[in-house]
């Protein structure tokens, strides 16, 4: 199991350098140079040559890649061109507020999900079932900014219990927890679901049964944990619709997360802030992927021999 | 003897289709019952019914199922649910997909003990290796840590027959546990339940479509054909006096000493599947006794006080010798008085 965990680590970091230099590479096609984006559109000749020169934008682009990397390993990612701030600062003020609002809205989608999920199969064909499956649909097709849209106008306009924006109690949780976490609850209710109903047919499971074994326990113990295995192989797929999620629901309830900083970020062509998140999210997307790899070996000990 | 089992008039449906159309049988403590029956005739799903695992759409339509007396359909859901395991417990075809794949040997058989006998984890986990021992398992200790993917197939067979007898059954229903076995290993494991059996008294239906395996194994035995009994009788009656033309037929297509296997007889024509429009006797269209008779009800003949048999033509037959024969060839067959 130890050997699995650090073999996958050590998967990782290469593919977090990977993922940096395409990062970089990227935001170096992309159309406008840097350097002018950088000193703004009034600045002097001078003032141009020594942002290149600090960045080595005068160098050639593996040399750039190197002295960017090598900055950025020590926390030194540059300043916005906009507030002049450093851009790690802005980074660690509002990551805090992406993590808070992406747990809330995991565990709400966690406690939907699973649940309803695990009751439509166990009273599958039952009304309970066509009611929860019929929940799952809709919410399905609803995209992410629609949904944010309803919850407002239901919630915050017209019954007037929860604030549309701002961050300062639990009610300011809500809303923008509920719309991200429903988006993806959905989806991931229909997996459990169907999951679950593949696995109640395996022999094991009439084996349990035939042991005795109470309902509740053969359908928790024995198939729930069974079912588990394909729903998390899917989850690391999931975890870029939740980036996604993020970005558009944070705009949409003026969150003061990582998400709506880059959005504002990329408006306002703030080249090194667009580079330090897109490098960020990049980062936390192979990590949540790593976290996968690791929950799938706790839960299925066929895997932890490879 | 006071009867453990009787399964009287078993009629099963799954959702429209009739399954089981008559299925009577029973069975002492300690007795040996083999059910034989080519494939589909409704031998799993009889077996299933006794255990109470029928599943959706399949349900019990008529007839009773008795233990010790008691009518298991008067019991409520949770009763049914405490016998199982208990006081009856099954073990399956497939031993490479009945146990779960994410638990341990220990956690899968520590769970009956802690379920039915009230033992706590540790001495659960000690009372499992003892079992693990019992069925033919080396190093049980180590064994106890094992998944079942790292487990041949004759291997998680014996867990699953440990498992079985971790509830200290009255009843042990084993559906074709070698069917899917090496035949070295095949013998190994009906070797391992016979023991076991006369070490713990318990009684068993094993099942399978080798009447060679019910001869070497059980007291008596039932012939199904089409979702219902068409004979039974103990082993010796089946084997010497075979009154059913499909009891006949199936004992023909045994291999013998000395036969080649590409010489093999076999009872021409299929099972039929619609069970609903049969009004006669199911097997008519394949026997090679076939008359007018045939296609009115059959009802069950008793031949002896052990054997009976469905079919119209017995009675002329019956004149066959009651006794056991001396020469009878087949096991426990000639030993057998239950
Ligand atoms: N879950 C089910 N749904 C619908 N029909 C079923 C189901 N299980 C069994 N049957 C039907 O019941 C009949 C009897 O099946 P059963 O499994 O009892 O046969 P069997 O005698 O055990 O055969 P085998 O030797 O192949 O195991 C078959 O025609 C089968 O199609
Ligand atoms: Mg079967």
């Amino acid at each position: 199991m130890l050997k699995y965990v650090m073999r996958r680590i050590l998967v990782a970091i290469p593919l977090v350098l990977g993922i940096s230099f395409v990062v970089f590479g990227l935001m170096h096609l992309a159309p406008g140079d840097p350097v002018r984006i950088l000193a703004g559109r009034e600045a002097t000749q001078e003032v141009i040559d020594s942002i290149s020169r600090e960045w080595g934008f005068d160098k050639p682009f593996l040399v750039q890649y190197f002295v960017w990397l090598g900055r950025a390993l020590r926390g030194d990612m540059g300043r916005s061109v906009i507030s002049q701030l450093p851009v790690s600062f802005l980074i660690k003020s509002s990551l805090g507020y992406t993590l808070k609002l992406n747990f809330w809205a995991t565990l709400l989608g966690l406690a939907v999900a699973f649940p309803l999920g695990i009751l439509a199969a166990a009273k599958r064909q039952t009304w309970i079932d066509y009611t929860a499956s019929a929940l799952a649909l809709v919410g399905m097709s609803m995209p992410g900014f629609w949904l944010s849209l309803v919850l407002i106008i239901v919630f915050a306009v017209k019954l007037g219990w929860f604030p549309t924006s701002g961050t300062g109690t639990w009610a300011h949780y809500v809303l923008p927890a509920a719309a991200l976490g429903f988006s993806w609850a959905a989806g991931l209710m229909r997996m459990v679901r169907t999951s679950l109903l593949e696995v109640l047919r395996e022999d094991y499971v009439r084996t349990a049964r035939a042991k005795g074994l109470r309902e509740r326990v053969v359908l928790v113990r024995h198939a729930l944990r069974n079912a588990l295995i394909p729903i998390i192989t899917v989850l690391g797929t999931w975890l870029a619709y939740m980036v996604v999620g993020t970005v558009i629901v944070e705009t949409i309830f003026a969150w003061p997360g990582l998400g709506r900083l880059l959005t504002t970020a990329l408006l306002q062509k703030d080249f090194f802030l667009v580079q330090a998140i897109i490098l960020m999210i990049s980062v936390a997307v192979v990590a949540a992927n790593l976290l996968v790899d690791i929950m799938y070996a706790v839960v299925d000990p066929r895997v932890r021999l490879g | 003897m006071a009867e453990l089992l009787r399964v009287q008039d078993l009629q099963v449906h799954f959702a429209k289709r009739q399954v089981l159309r008559q299925v009577s049988f029973s069975l002492a403590p300690g007795e040996t019952l083999g059910i034989v029956g080519e494939s589909g005739c409704g031998k799993s799903v009889t077996a299933l019914a006794i255990m109470g695992l029928l599943s959706r759409p399949g349900r019990i339509t008529g007839g009773q199922i008795l233990l010790h007396g008691q009518d298991l359909a008067s019991l409520t859901p949770e009763e049914r649910r405490r016998l199982r395991g208990s006081s009856m417990a099954m073990i399956f075809q497939e031993p490479m997909t009945c146990l779960n794949p994410v638990y341990t040997v220990e956690q899968q058989i520590s769970e009956v003990l802690m379920l039915h006998r009230g033992m706590n984890k540790k001495t659960a986990a000690e009372a499992a290796a003892d079992y693990l021992a019992r069925v033919g398992i080396a190093d049980p200790k180590s064994r106890l840590r094992s998944y079942p993917h790292e487990l041949s197939g004759g291997m998680r067979q014996r867990v699953m027959i440990a498992m079985a007898l971790a509830g200290e059954p009255e009843l042990l229903i084993a559906d074709e546990p070698t069917t899917a076995l090496d035949v070295t290993v095949q013998a190994q494991i009906l070797e391992l339940l016979q023991r076991l059996q006369a070490e713990t008294g318990m009684a068993m239906i094993l099942i399978t479509h080798d009447l060679g395996l019910v001869a070497e194994n059980a007291d008596r035995g039932v012939v199904m054909y089409a979702g219902e009994v068409v004979e039974t009788g103990t082993v010796a009656e089946l084997f010497n006096s075979p009154a059913h033309p499909y009891t006949q037929g199936l004992l023909n297509s045994l291999p013998r000493f000395g036969e080649q296997q590409d010489m093999l007889y076999s009872i021409p024509g299929t099972v039929p599947r619609d069970l609903g429009s049969i009004s006669g006797c199911a097997f008519a269209d394949r026997c090679p006794q076939v008359s007018a008779d045939c296609h009115g009800p059959q009802r069950m003949k008793n031949l002896s006080s052990t054997q009976a048999v469905r079919c119209h033509r017995a009675q002329s037959d019956s004149q066959i010798p009651q006794e056991v024969q001396d020469n009878v060839s087949y096991g426990r067959a000639a030993s057998s008085n239950s």
